[in-house]
Order: structure tokens, then C-alpha cells, then sequence
């Protein structure tokens, strides 16, 4: 087995904990810092029911909720790792290509407004294919354009949708099409 | 009231209402089919897509496409032993091992059929008690909606059933949906709440994108993170000859006639109680059907009522979760809670004033769901050969798809790139859901019901001049409030008597939990 993988499998046991205990932390800070993030008007500071009493009672029910989960999550550990319990999961490899296809779409979505819908689109449709295994040309080269001809027809055609045209050159090209 | 019929008849027969049905009906049927995607992440795809259309449409073909991936999940339970749908998953039981003898033909049509007729009798269910419901509650104030706001949240008990741990895991996403309908600007004070500096959070998170990424995106993430595991042969030769399905043989009728009486009735009950929807409505179909039986030990090696039960009650399911959604405004399941959301974004406030206010259109959505049940009749049994073939299409290609037009339909409702930002972030927080075992329902339940639950509380405790008692000294409020209270400690005590007899038996029991 792969070391990575290897280490992945040592670590994957505490997953549930590690996530809890960051929701944990998470939730305290949200609770320490109400008054900050919710902005109230200093004349409204006299309200008895503020904007700030029903997030309050949210946040102290899920700090509680959580302290409670974490205690069973810690018990099931001890349990699970005291009879050698071991779970199976993704590989490392599995998890590479996943965060690569979130890296493609948080890419896709940044570049956008510049690319405009066509290029972008395409671009993110041949990316996404070389990453999930699709390399084949009839693959890489039509999805993008099936989905590029089916969202045109859709969203301009049937339900009007102003779908971004880019900037420089790729606007005055986007014009030509939709 | 005859005029209202009428109109609504017209809407219903209109052909654009028969478009839509039909093409939801095409959509569910297709996404009920395929494991790991659901009838929910279809509808909550529809979303921006109905957009454009009228209200009524719109609702239309969700409804199709509900009533026909209750259905189509039965599909891959029976061929595959793997549900299409969670809501499916009783009908493994008997309809894998009826596959397994050679009968798949049977077991399906007969799904087919069940779904039918527990969805009519869902319908009826729906024409009958939505009005008179409606009529009581047009009288309800703040306090009373609040506890209705509780009243929907207590689903957590059902949806979160199982041990300790599932039970608190679905407070807690309960919680964070109310939490997310707590960012941006207080209605009341005007106040910021949570906005980070970030203009485009003072609206509030927008709920279409919310929903698109929860179940879209976070179901195709999930998917494409356990890739392989849905990557195992599929073989489809069984129902490669014959041309269309046909119905049930006398027989097969006779031994079910029973069934398709009470299954409907335990469906549509349980669907009327907040969160349970379709899930558990078929799984108590089918312990009722099996107490029933003359030959009970035949139930799990492929008896043919143990197909009808659970199809015929999870489609009743459908109608009865629509019940709470158009009388009270709280949805009954995961679906009616997009529902919810959809109605609201077409400027539509469901409740009792939908009765009041839009008669054509709600007893539009009441005759729509009789036809939809009908139309998925003739197009399941002339379908079901071609939807197989798009189980054997790679689970990449119908990701990049889903991924796709998720994203793009987050953008489409205000054509803002921050939407399709909030699709991605609560994709992946509902990744992360699904794979720590939270429940995604309980979020959209808390989404969906927390300006109703806040507002209500907030105006109710103003109105009475901050005294909490007020809530309990109001008979309506205090009877949904203790109906809250019931729902939620019953099934918990129900868990613990259950465990213990098993830890007394030594053996460990459990049920399967999702959200539809």
C-alpha cells in the first residue's frame, strides 16, 4: 500500500472527532463574537428581543449538541480502535482527483466573468473530463459541446437567461451567438 | 366552488400544465433510476429552471417529478438489490429476490401499478383534508405559527431516529438551517447578521442556490468521491425482451387487493407527519402488510405483497406530505420543502391563505397530482426498458452533466456569479453532510422554517409583551406545541425501548434514515 494511503487509513478513525471538535470550535467563537457580527444600531441596544436573541439560542443549543457528540464520537473511537475496527474509504488517489475537480469548478466560476460562458464553459467541460477519467476525444471534445449546445438552446433560447459574455474580444464574439 | 374546479381543471388540462407534468414525470423517473441521485436533486435543479414559468407550471412538474422517482427507485431496488432512492429501500426486500427467481417483469409491474394507486389514493387524501385543515388554520396568529415552525422542525426526531448520535447529528443540522436563514438583514431591527462585511450576504443566503448546492452539487460531490462504488456491472438482461411493460395478472391483483388498501392509508398518515415523508411511510407500509399476511415467513424471499406495500404507501406518502406544505406552509419531506422554497420564490406564501387567496391554483396542484400519477402510469410502463439504458451510462459523464447545469442554474435565478459561489460552498458543506451521516433534510427543514419560526417567535413574545407563558396559554399553540413535543419524544422512546430489547436479545437493529 501506498505510504500516503497508509497514513490516510491511520488517520481516517478520527475524522468524525477532528470534524466535530472543528464545528465545536467554530460554534464557540460564532457565540463569543455575536456582539461583533451582528451589527445592532446603538438605539436599538435597549430591545429586549433583539436581533441577536434567536441566533444566541441557536448557537448555545449547537455548542450543547455538540459537547454531546463529541463525548459519544470520543466513546465510539475508544471503542472502535480497542477492537481494531477499521473503516474503508476513498484512496489518496480518489481524494486528489475530487479536490482537483473542486479546484475546476472554483476556477470556473472565478474566470467567468472574464472568459465569458462559451470559452469557459468548454474549457471547464475538457478539464473536467481529463481529470474524471474521460480521455477518450469523442469524450473530452463532445460533452463540452452537448452541454454547451443544450445550455444555449435553454437557458438563451427558452428561458432568456443573460448567460456572461466575457470581457474584451470573447463580449463583441458573445454577441454573434446569444 | 364549482368555479374553482373548473378553473383549476382548466389549468390542469391546459397544455402546457400536461407538458410540464409529462416532462417531470420524464426527469423523476429518470433521477428516481439512478442510484446515488434522487428525486430531490432533481427537483432541486428544476428550481431555476421553473423560474420562468407560471407558478403553477412550475409546481406541475415538480410534483411529476416527485411522484415518479418515488417510483423509479424501485427500479434499480428490484434489478440491482441497490434503491434508485432511499424511499425504496423496503422494496428490496421482497423485489431483488423476485428478480433473482426470474420475475422482475412481475415485481415491476406491480410497482408500477402499487405507485399508482397509493399515489391516487395520496391525492384523495390531499383533495379532502387540505381544505378543511386550511379552514382552521386562516385563524392562526404568531404564536401558533411558531409552534407550527416547531411542529415541522420536531421531523428531526423521525429523520434523526436510530441511536443517540444520528439523533443529535440531525438537531444539530436542523440548527445550522436555522442558522443559515439567520444571515443577512434582521426583518425586524434591521440589524446585520453574519454578513462578514459582504454586501451580498445582507439579503440573506439565497435559498435556490442553497438547495441547488445542498442536494445537486453535494449529491454528484459525494458521488464522484465514492466513484467506484457505483461502478459495478450492471446487467439488464432480464428485461430486454418485450416491448412495454403490461399490468399486473389477475392473480397477482387478487393476492394484492388487500394491501393496496391499507398500504395507501399508512402511507398518506405518516406522510402527513412533518420530515417522515415517503422512507418511512414504506417501511411502515410493509411491517403493517407483513403483520397482516396470512404467510408472513414468505416476506424477504420475494413475495409479491411486499412489493405492492411499500410502493403503494410511499407514493400515497407523496400526497400526504403536500398536506402540511399547502394547509400550514410546512413542508412534509425534503421535496416539499424545495417545494416550499420554489412557491416562495414565485412570490407565494403557502399556508391557509393559498386557499384563500389562490384557489384555482392550489386545487390545481391537488388535480395535477391525480394526473401526474396517471401519466406516470402509461410512461413507466412504456419507459422502463429505455431508463435502464441510462444506468449503463458512466457515472462521470452524468456528474459533469448534473455539476454543469447546477451551476449554471444557481446563476440563472439572478444571474449572479456570488449564487453560483453559494451553490459551491454548501455543495460542499453538503458533502460534507452526507458523509458524517448529518441530515441534509434537517438543514433544508431549518432553512426553509426559520424566518417563519423566528418571526413567529419574535412577534408573538412582542405582542405579549416578552412573557414566554403567552405561547402556552393560547389552546391552539399549546395543543401543536404538546403534538411537537409528542413526535419528538415518542420516537426516541420508542429507540431506547427498542435497544434495550435488542442488547437484551443481542442483537443490534437498526433503520435506515434519508431524506426525501
Amino acid at each position: 500500500m501506498n505510504p500516503l494511503d497508509r497514513l490516510l487509513n491511520a488517520v481516517r478513525p478520527y475524522g468524525e472527532v477532528i470534524l466535530l471538535s472543528i464545528l465545536l470550535v467554530a460554534a464557540v467563537w460564532l457565540r463569543l463574537s455575536l456582539p461583533d457580527l451582528i451589527r445592532m444600531r446603538r438605539i436599538q441596544a435597549w430591545i429586549t428581543l433583539g436581533p441577536d436573541v434567536w441566533p444566541r439560542m441557536l448557537i448555545d443549543l449547537a455548542i450543547l449538541c455538540l459537547i454531546g457528540l463529541l463525548l459519544i464520537a470520543l466513546v465510539d473511537l475508544r471503542r472502535n480502535l480497542a477492537a481494531g475496527a477499521s473503516k474503508e474509504g476513498a484512496s489518496v488517489r480518489d481524494i486528489g482527483r475530487w479536490f482537483a475537480i473542486i479546484t475546476i469548478i472554483c476556477l470556473y466560476i472565478w474566470f467567468l466573468p472574464t472568459g465569458g460562458f462559451i470559452l469557459t464553459t468548454f474549457l471547464f467541460g475538457v478539464s473536467y473530463c481529463i481529470v474524471a477519467g474521460l480521455r477518450r476525444p469523442r469524450e473530452m471534445l463532445g460533452l463540452p459541446a452537448v452541454f454547451l449546445v443544450a445550455s444555449y438552446l435553454l437557458f438563451t433560447q427558452l428561458l432568456s437567461v443573460p448567460l456572461p459574455r466575457g470581457v474584451g474580444i470573447l463580449r463583441q464574439l458573445s454577441f454573434h451567438i446569444y | 366552488m364549482i368555479d374553482v374546479y373548473i378553473s383549476a381543471l382548466e389549468i390542469v388540462f391546459s397544455p402546457f400544465s400536461l407538458i410540464a407534468i409529462a416532462v417531470g414525470v420524464g426527469i423523476g423517473l429518470t433521477f428516481g433510476a439512478i442510484p446515488g441521485l434522487s428525486g430531490v436533486t432533481a427537483v432541486g435543479l428544476l428550481v431555476p429552471f421553473t423560474y420562468a414559468m407560471e407558478p403553477t407550471t412550475a409546481i406541475l412538474m415538480m410534483v411529476g417529478v416527485y411522484c415518479a422517482a418515488t417510483m423509479s427507485g424501485a427500479i434499480t431496488a428490484i434489478l440491482f438489490n441497490i434503491p434508485g432512492d432511499v424511499m425504496a429501500v423496503a422494496t428490496t426486500f421482497d423485489g431483488h429476490p423476485m428478480a433473482e427467481r426470474g420475475e422482475a417483469k412481475r415485481a415491476l409491474s406491480m410497482v408500477i401499478f402499487g405507485s399508482v394507486v397509493g399515489g391516487l389514493f395520496g391525492a384523495l387524501a390531499l383533495a379532502t383534508i387540505a381544505p378543511q385543515l386550511a379552514r382552521v388554520a386562516i385563524a392562526f396568529g404568531p404564536a401558533e405559527f411558531f409552534a407550527l415552525a416547531v411542529l415541522g422542525l420536531t421531523a428531526i426526531s423521525v429523520l434523526g431516529s436510530g441511536s443517540p448520535k444520528t439523533m443529535l447529528k440531525a438537531i444539530l443540522s436542523v440548527l445550522f438551517g436555522l442558522f443559515l436563514a439567520t444571515i443577512g438583514s434582521d426583518p425586524v431591527s434591521g440589524a446585520s447578521r453574519f454578513v462578514f462585511g459582504n454586501v451580498g450576504l445582507e439579503a440573506g443566503i439565497a435559498r435556490v442556490p442553497a438547495i441547488i448546492g445542498l442536494f445537486a452539487l453535494g449529491e454528484v460531490l459525494a458521488v464522484l468521491y465514492m466513484s467506484r462504488k457505483y461502478k459495478q456491472p450492471r446487467d439488464t438482461s432480464q428485461l430486454r425482451k418485450g416491448a412495454i411493460f403490461s399490468f399486473p395478472s389477475g392473480e397477482d391483483l387478487k393476492q394484492v387487493r388487500g394491501t393496496l388498501l391499507r398500504a395507501p392509508i399508512v402511507g398518506t398518515i405518516v406522510g402527513i407527519l412533518p420530515g417522515s415523508g415517503g422512507t418511512l411511510g414504506a417501511l411502515i407500509g410493509y411491517n403493517v402488510e407483513q403483520r397482516f399476511a396470512k404467510n408472513p415467513e414468505s416476506f424477504g424471499k420475494g413475495n409479491i405483497q411486499g412489493v405492492a406495500a411499500p410502493e403503494s404507501a410511499n407514493n400515497a406518502a407523496v400526497g400526504g406530505s403536500m398536506v402540511p406544505l399547502l394547509t400550514l406552509g410546512i413542508p412534509g419531506s425534503s421535496t416539499t420543502a424545495i417545494m416550499l422554497a420554489a412557491l416562495t420564490l414565485h412570490g407565494l406564501r403557502p399556508g391557509p391563505l393559498l386557499f384563500r387567496d389562490n384557489p384555482e391554483m392550489t386545487y390545481a396542484i391537488i388535480f395535477g397530482l391525480v394526473v401526474a400519477n396517471i401519466v406516470m402510469l402509461f410512461m413507466a410502463l412504456f419507459l422502463v426498458r429505455y431508463l435502464l439504458k441510462v444506468l449503463l451510462v458512466r457515472t462521470e459523464v452524468l456528474c459533469f452533466f448534473i455539476v454543469s447545469i447546477s451551476l449554471v442554474g444557481a446563476f440563472a435565478i439572478h444571474n449572479r456569479i456570488s449564487d453560483m459561489w453559494i451553490a459551491l460552498v454548501l455543495g460542499l458543506i453538503g458533502f460534507f453532510v452526507k458523509k458524517y451521516g448529518f441530515s441534509l433534510g434537517g438543514i433544508i427543514l431549518g432553512l426553509v422554517l426559520g424566518n417563519l419560526a423566528e418571526d413567529g417567535l419574535i412577534l408573538g413574545l412582542s405582542l405579549a409583551g416578552g412573557n414566554w407563558w403567552e405561547f402556552l396559554t393560547r389552546p391552539v399553540a399549546l395543543s401543536i406545541l404538546l403534538l411537537s413535543a409528542l413526535l419528538f419524544v415518542v420516537p426516541i422512546a420508542h429507540q431506547l425501548v427498542s435497544a434495550r430489547r435488542n442488547a437484551r436479545n443481542g442483537n443490534v437493529a437498526g433503520r435506515p434514515s434519508g431524506s426525501d
